[in-house]
């Protein structure tokens, strides 16, 4: 849970250093674009940025970096995908699939006429070797908890069969997968989530071959975009399939810059470098106010939170969990640190997705509230204005923020002092940051989770179901488990939805988590490039190919 | 003597490296999805359940033989140093070049009138020069001619989608960094001639220089000048480390394809063999440089030649 978002921590490490500085200078300069949009060739090309490289784009390979999340949709196909804005299961290569009425066995049909940016024709056959890969036990990384839902997959990992024996051809176009049990995240967490691999382009090979191979660098899928050239430290290069079963992209060429720092994005940004990119809240005037720009504001698919090490015995308690999210102010928050960017956090999802429990408890500002919750908790004020127990305990504790969440936890302090809580802020670097924190290492930190490519399900799962493989949080209630299970079992969507969002009322009734907000993110478009209006960044991205060039 | 210095310096930066806290298990995977039992898989594939000194010798001979793969990528190291080689390569030498020439300009135009205008402006401009933080420099170079002037590209190494290394596309790239790069080296070196150079034209062999006629450009070139660069030779070799270092700044901020910023995303995700490789890498090219100063110190200075006294 306490993974540091790959797609801002980074960026907010060197925007923290350089960043303001040049932001503050860049106000109100009027800039020429550049014209990078029509290239010598009269052919159409486009530059976007990342701040970092991917690792490889060998899809399924664990790790893969924030320019891979940009253009993995683009490039390759699953047999199903995620939907727009509400993450619901839409079809992908399998132009339709059946369900059995136990919801065990699942018959993906294929789309016709489908071939490989090398004009091989797509077939079953890839399918199948794709899921046996991705099974086997050289594939990098561990058998997720979805694929281990297959029949055959704990045993083809483990090497004791030689392919997945869950997974049948049935005829040329049609492919059959057979669960151990009904889940109903296997399509938006597993299926959606692989691409499928050219069986006659890698068959054959080792999979650590391939990954130092070629192929994954420059592979070739059945996607909208061929990467054509990946320069190291630089950019990728894509260029528009023809033969493409959506149609021809409207754009020949994308590049992919790989721009580490914020400041450098920017200044790219206002010179035409970068055709398109997203901006903080303070430098959105600018931009705004320049006709050589649009600028879209869109909802924030990451949220801010506090979590606890709830095995601490200052955080058993949650009367004083929800004392702190009481205490918070945050749309004054949200309002000066974000001009007004933002919504105030209400739950670990997006609003948006089906899943969400509108319903369920939440702890707006409220400080006598926040108040009377101590005082019944037994906490009553001191001297100091710091509250204390009948055992003369403070109700102080050290508050762990990433450089990027520094201002958040500046902001926040005030407000828990207010109500008698005394936080030290302990700041950690970038380099410091050592991947999740584990219970017993910590008192309380501020997060920020991601919800950018993830079924919101598989998020609330990972988060709050028990027993978790890294515990960040210590976080366990039996009747919360006992959902997951009921809600991935369950055999139709009413019944489902029903499911998860019992479940939610229980987690918020308990608190382990403060959440804070949703920063909007600020996409700004150079003029001449027209992008549909989208719900967030993930469908911005996975939608470039409708982006056009205006004539 | 190069060889047990290396082995030396691997051994040390690979246990500095292992002091820091951090499992690169957990930067590489995502820890939400892996149990404990998948860590510990994973760090057996890696290696990094045996004792450190094993893991020492067996990333050193996987180095040696080239085979050595990245924690990250999976691809061999070898190939990703050399791939980030040419851009680093050509801003170094770049920097190398106009900071010596231009710091020993300065300084000899110091010392030759000195306490003067120019020497005061001089002394003023070398003062901020090493006082100006990189990026700080960087980001303002940026602003003013990037930004505000366009004159120059704001970062990157050349033109987008283009590959090649053509000096005159690459050239308006190396501008900034090298401008950043340099003006610290510039001060530096510039100090260090100004001092030695007024040291050197007090001494009794140039008045000797001048009583027999030598023309007055000749004495300084040919006897002081010549004289004075030897502790600024020394600075060559000295210098190499603080501008690898350097670079690891500027080729962020510049998003240039270099070493630099290999180094600092592999320490960030702590993949060890990148780590451990750029700084073999980075203590050969030092100990290249110590070498070139020792050549040049003799090139300098014909006492110092060997067989010759």
């Amino acid at each position: 849970m306490s993974i540091p978002n790959p797609l801002i921590s980074r960026r907010r490490f060197t925007q923290g250093v350089a960043g303001s500085a040049l932001a503050a200078s860049f106000a109100g300069v009027t800039l020429p674009i550049a014209d990078v949009v029509t290239a010598q060739d009269g052919s159409t090309q486009v530059i976007i940025g990342a701040w970092s490289e991917p690792d490889s784009l060998l899809s399924g390979a664990p790790h893969s970096g924030a320019a891979y999340q940009q253009i993995q949709r683009i490039i390759a196909n699953g047999l199903v995908r995620l939907g727009y804005p509400s993450f619901d299961v839409e079809p992908d290569l399998a132009e339709s699939w059946d369900v059995s009425e136990d919801s065990t066995v699942y018959t993906f049909h294929l789309r016709d006429g489908v071939t490989w940016q090398d004009g091989e024709p797509f077939t079953v056959e890839d399918v199948k070797f794709t899921l046996d890969v991705v099974t086997s036990p050289d594939w990098p990384g561990a058998l997720d908890s979805y694929w281990s839902q297959v029949v055959g997959a704990t045993e083809h990992k483990a090497g004791e069969a030689t392919e997945l024996t869950g997974a049948r051809i049935i005829d040329d176009s049609t492919i059959e997968v057979t669960l151990l049990q009904p889940d109903t995240l296997f399509l938006a967490s597993a299926v959606s989530r692989q691409r499928i691999l050219p069986k006659h382009l890698i068959d054959g090979t080792t999979i650590a071959d391939i990954q130092k191979s070629d192929f994954a660098r420059v592979p070739t899928y059945t996607g909208a975009f061929q990467v054509t050239e990946w320069l190291p430290g630089e950019s990728i290069t894509l260029v528009a399939n023809p033969n493409y079963w959506e149609g021809k992209p409207g754009i020949d060429t994308i590049i992919s810059r790989f721009i580490p720092d914020a400041a450098t994005s920017i200044a790219e940004l206002s010179t035409g470098g970068l055709d398109i990119g997203t901006v903080q809240p303070d430098q959105l005037a600018q931009f705004s106010s320049d006709s050589t720009f649009t600028v879209q504001e869109l909802p924030g698919l990451r949220i801010a939170y506090i979590q606890f090490d709830l095995t601490k015995e200052l955080f058993t308690d949650p009367r004083i969990r929800k004392a702190i999210s009481h205490a918070i102010d945050r749309q004054t928050v949200i309002d000066t640190l974000y001009l007004g960017y933002g919504e105030p956090g209400r739950s670990f999802i997006p609003t948006i997705s089906w899943v969400y429990n509108p319903d369920a408890p939440t702890y707006p500002y409220d400080p006598d509230q926040a108040a009377a919750l101590l005082e019944e908790a037994g906490w009553t004020l001191g001297d100091d204005g710091i509250r204390v127990n009948a055992d003369g305990q403070r109700l102080a504790f050290e508050l762990i923020a990433p450089t990027s969440s520094r201002t958040d936890g500046l902001a926040i302090q005030p407000f828990l002092q207010a109500i008698g809580i005394e936080v030290t802020l302990v700041e950690q670097g970038a380099g410091q940051t050592t991947g999740p924190l584990e219970v017993g290492q910590y008192d309380a930190s501020i997060s920020q989770w991601n919800n950018y490519i993830i079924d919101p399900r598989a998020d609330l799962q990972r988060t709050f179901q028990n027993p978790r493989p890294t515990d960040s949080t210590g976080y366990a209630n039996p009747d919360v488990d006992a959902l997951f299970l009921e809600a991935r079992a369950a055999l139709d969507r009413d019944t489902e939805q029903g499911l998860w969002f019992e479940l939610q009322d229980l987690v918020e009734t308990d608190a382990p988590l403060v959440y804070l907000w949703r920063q909007q993110d600020l996409l700004v478009v150079g003029n001449r490039l027209t992008v549909p209006e989208v719900s967030s960044l993930s469908e911005l991205y996975a939608r470039i190919p409708e982006w056009q060039i205006n004539s | 003597m190069l060889i047990p210095l290396l082995i030396g310096i691997s051994i040390i930066s690979y246990a500095i490296i292992r002091l820091a806290p951090g499992d690169p298990t957990k930067m590489l995977a995502d820890p939400e999805t892996l149990t404990t039992e998948q860590m510990e898989a994973m760090r057996i594939q890696l290696g990094l359940d045996q004792p450190l000194y094993v893991q020492y010798v067996k990333t050193m001979t996987s180095l040696m033989t080239g085979d050595l793969l990245s924690f990250k990528t999976r691809e061999p190291v070898v190939e990703m140093i050399a791939a980030r080689m040419p851009a680093t390569a050509a801003l170094a030498i770049t920097v190398l070049i106009v900071g010596f020439i231009g710091g020993i300009a300065v300084g000899v135009l110091q010392a030759l009138r000195p306490n003067g205008l120019a020497d005061d402006i001089a002394t003023l401009v070398t003062l901020i020069g090493f006082a100006v933080p990189t990026f700080w420099l960087a980001l303002m170079l940026m602003l003013l001619f990037s930004v505000r002037l366009d004159w120059l590209p704001v970062s990157g190494i050349r033109p987008p989608n283009t590959s090649g290394w053509d000096p005159r596309t690459v050239a308006p790239y190396l501008v900034l960094p090298t401008i950043v790069l340099a003006t610290n080296l510039i001060a530096t070196v510039a100090r260090y001639t100004r001092s030695s150079m007024l040291d050197a034209l007090s001494q009794d062999y140039l008045r000797t220089a001048r009583a027999k006629g030598l023309a007055e450009r000749s004495v300084i070139v040919r006897h002081a000048l010549r004289n004075s660069l030897l502790p600024v030779i020394t600075l060559l070799g000295v210098q190499v480390p603080n501008l690898l270092g350097g670079t690891v700044a500027v080729e962020t901020i510049f998003a240039l394809p270099g070493i630099g910023r290999l180094a600092l995303d592999s320490v960030v995700s702590r993949d060890y063999p990148v780590i451990l490789s750029i700084n073999v890498f980075v203590a050969i090219l030092v100990l290249l440089g110590s070498l070139v100063a020792d050549v040049a110190y003799g090139i300098a200075d014909p006492r110092i030649r060997q067989g010759e006294s």
